[in-house]
């Protein structure tokens, strides 16, 4: 596990708790947060059922341009990895379109984006996605990093889904 | 990390020869962790079933629970399922139990419904869980989770999906529509007790009175998408299922009870429910009955026709299930 905090993010996954969608940024366990663009005026709710990740229930009050669920990953160094992706499942009882995307920090500030190949789409039947980047084919990708994370942009719209789980996945 | 807080749940299981598939379930159980007590009713299997016996067949974890974990008691003359799992229901010592049959299988996520149950506010004093399964007349399709038809009728009350939701009057009518299983259920024991709702003491169809009147009298109902158990459907055998005889008639004079009863709660929707279960259930038997019973099936039919079906119920049968009345002869 390439997980910044596993031992707050297994305990998530294990532990039943919920709380409400606070604005722009969301804490859901260390390591784990859901970043919305002010503009949309973000409310819902969230929910870990015991043994899954999360149940959001988003609800924008007005347009914005982003809306993202970050986690922070422990890969510091790629070197050495030949991939690096994901493996989950989900489920939306209206279809989410997911695009997975691994975020570089970099050392003079700011960060580098590099998504997943596949697109993601939730649909009313619980479903398994995977996907990986074939790191030795990607030369803009940053080998070395202050921090990394992945992060799950959803649509700027009012949706419910529901991330029965989660799993970093490297080689 | 401590454990996290969890309902501690009885399991009752009714047996009739099927020593085979208990002690599976018995290991499953046993590693599950919520599970405090399991009584086993042996309903008079040949050769007797002995507790020390279904231990050692269920493997270590089960033979290193705490002592009394399995109760096992026989019924001298096999009275079926619901006679069993009456019984086993007045010796339940835990505050929740969950009835399952000898050859189901529980799933993980029946451990992490247990614990979403106990800490969860939305599922406060429930009176019953209702939680999705898989059935495995599903396995050949590869079809992961409930029937069809039990499938819709969970997206139509808008339930499809989510650990814990809170179930309305409206979506209590579609629910009721489903399987009438009593194995997708976590009871609060004293709901069970406190309203009297049991299974009926017949061979077959037992567990009808237990899940309508459950709906009928529960406050507060929960459903869980998760899918908690593996039940298997066997096609052939000498299952209760595949038992097509006379004695399902006996169901007639309870379908008329629960009639009644649900009738007098002042619930139009349950009572249209219940009204269309009675007449689907009728058309089933009716298929599988031996000829020389059908008229008596119809006799019965006939008067649940007119005694228990009221005009706009009549009309709306007579519109979108006209096939099924004129195969029973009725209207």
């Amino acid at each position: 596990m390439n997980l910044a905090h596993p031992a707050a993010f297994s305990a998530f996954r294990e532990l039943l708790s919920h709380g409400a969608i606070m604005g722009n940024r969301t804490p859901l366990c260390d390591g784990l947060t859901l970043h919305a663009d002010p503009a949309l005026q973000l409310g819902g709710e969230w929910r870990s059922p015991s043994g899954r990740v999360l149940e959001l229930a988003l609800r924008p009050r007005a347009a914005g341009a982003w809306l993202g669920l970050h986690l922070a990953l422990d890969l510091p160094d790629l070197a050495g990895l030949r991939f690096l992706g994901l493996a989950a499942r989900a489920v939306a009882p209206d279809e989410v379109l997911i695009r997975a995307c691994l975020r570089s920090g970099l050392p003079e500030g700011g960060f580098r984006d590099h998504f997943m190949p596949r697109h993601w789409l939730a649909h009313d039947e619980a479903a398994t996605h995977h996907d990986l980047i074939h790191l030795p084919s990607q030369n803009a990708l940053p080998v070395q990093a202050p921090w990394r994370e992945l992060v799950l942009f959803l649509p700027c719209r009012p949706l419910d889904l529901h991330l029965h789980d989660l799993a970093i996945l490297s080689a | 990390m401590t454990a996290p807080a969890s309902l501690a749940l009885s399991v009752v299981i009714p047996c009739h020869n099927d020593a085979g598939t208990l002690a599976p379930l018995l290991a499953a159980l046993a590693r599950l962790g919520p599970v405090v007590e399991v009584i086993v009713i042996d309903d008079a299997s040949s050769p007797p079933l002995h507790g020390a016996d279904l231990l050692a067949a269920a493997g270590p974890e089960a033979r290193a629970m705490a002592p009394g974990w399995l109760r096992l008691l026989r019924q001298p003359r096999p009275l079926g399922a619901g006679a069993a799992r009456n019984l086993g229901l007045t010796l339940v010592t835990a505050p929740h139990v969950i009835f399952l049959d000898a050859d189901d299988m529980v799933m993980p996520d029946l451990a992490h419904l247990a614990r979403d149950l106990a800490q969860d506010p939305t599922a406060r004093s429930f009176d019953f869980c209702i939680f999705q399964h898989h059935d495995t007349r599903g396995d050949q399709e590869r079809l992961w989770g409930q029937r069809p038809f039990d499938d819709r009728l969970w997206r139509q009350a808008g339930l499809a999906h989510g650990a814990l939701n809170a179930v309305g009057a409206d979506q209590a009518a579609a629910l009721v529509q489903t399987a009438n299983y009593p194995w997708n259920k976590i009871y609060r024991t004293a709901f069970l007790r406190g309203k009297g709702i049991g299974c009926t003491p017949l061979m077959v169809h037992n567990d009808v009175e237990l899940h309508w009147r459950s709906f009928l009298l529960a406050d507060r109902i929960i459903a869980s998408d998760r899918i908690g158990v593996v039940h298997v459907v066997r096609h052939h055998g000498n299952r209760l299922t595949n038992r097509h005889t006379a004695e399902r008639l006996r169901l007639f004079p309870v379908l008329d009870a629960l009639a009644e009863e649900i009738a007098l709660s002042d619930r139009p929707a349950l009572a249209q429910a219940f009204n269309s279960f009675v007449w689907g259930l009728t058309d089933w038997i009716g298929a599988h009955l031996p000829p020389e019973d059908r008229p008596a099936l119809r006799a019965h039919a006939t008067r649940f026709w007119l005694t228990r079906t009221p005009p706009a119920q009549r009309r709306a049968l007579r519109a979108d299930r006209g096939a099924l009345l004129d195969r029973l002869g009725i209207g």
